[in-house]
């Protein structure tokens, strides 16, 4: 796929876990860590709302578009 | 799930569950009855009619023989109910009988149970519910066949002790329960795509 997930840097940046972030997400460690590794087939809309509005970026520092 | 149609779910679930066990306690109590009184009569009686439909008027006597201890040939003649002398093949056929027909209600009922049990746990779209519906379908589509079968074997044990030349054995067809077999077969499928988006939606975050 041609889509690159960013999220693992976003994360850095806030110096947040994937378990932290997990928790005030609601969503579970094992999705979220499929979502960082990019083995998701997609994200919904209300997810993504929730990325951006916890570590205070834009939906693309989180996702990236790559010729293959 | 909203909170009334759980309850009536609980509900379902609960009464399937009584009908189950009440179902073989009946079937063993049953059983156990039919022996006792047929031993105390001395003889095996067939009360579940065997249709013959006689092209000519009969009466009792013909059927008189060693193993024959009653006839009765009702007014109409197209029943014959025989009060037969004990045997293995009696019991045995008896409890034949009873136990294909037992096992076709029961196996309906056992694969209902589960299916009700997962959608208490709010899972109803797995793949288990589609090979249970389908078993149910193919149970209703094979019940009238089977049926027919069973009828063929008794009539050929019971021409052992019955001369009956001028009779043909009936066969009703119902095409009730082979329509709904194969209207479960078609929800089978809506169940197994259900599944397939429940899996296609899982794997979105």
């Amino acid at each position: 796929m041609a889509i690159i997930v960013n999220l693992d840097v976003e994360m850095a940046k806030n110096k947040i876990s994937l378990k932290d972030l997990s928790a005030r997400l609601d969503i579970s460690m094992t999705n979220l860590s499929l979502l960082k590794t990019g083995k998701v087939k997609g994200v919904r809309f209300d997810t993504l709302n929730a990325i951006c509005r916890e570590l205070r970026c834009k939906p693309g520092d989180i996702l990236d578009y790559t010729e293959d | 799930m909203e909170a009334r149609s759980e309850k009536m779910l609980k509900v379902v679930r609960g009464a399937l569950s009584v009908v189950w066990y009440l179902l073989i306690i009946l079937l063993f109590g049953l059983s156990v009855y039919w022996i006792v009184e047929n031993r105390r009569k001395g003889h095996v009686s067939f009360d579940v009619p065997f249709d013959y439909y006689l092209t000519e008027v009969v009466s009792s006597e013909r059927f008189a023989n060693e193993n024959i201890l009653s006839v009765k040939i009702y007014d109409n003649q197209a029943r014959i109910k025989l009060d037969i002398k004990e045997s293995f093949v009696s019991y045995a056929l008896f409890f034949f009988n009873l136990l294909v027909e037992a096992f076709f209600v029961l196996m309906i009922l056992w694969q209902l149970r589960k299916i009700f049990n997962s959608i208490n746990l709010q899972e109803p779209f797995i793949y288990d519910n589609v090979k249970r519906i389908k078993k149910i379908a193919l149970l209703f589509i094979l019940y009238y066949p089977v049926e027919w079968l069973l009828k063929g074997i008794n009539h050929l044990i019971i021409l052992k002790y019955v001369h009956l030349s001028s009779s043909v054995l009936s066969f009703s067809i119902d095409f009730t329960l082979i329509l709904v077999g194969l209207m479960l077969y078609v929800i089978a499928d809506v169940f197994k795509y259900g599944y397939e988006l429940q899996q296609e939606n899982k794997e979105f975050v």
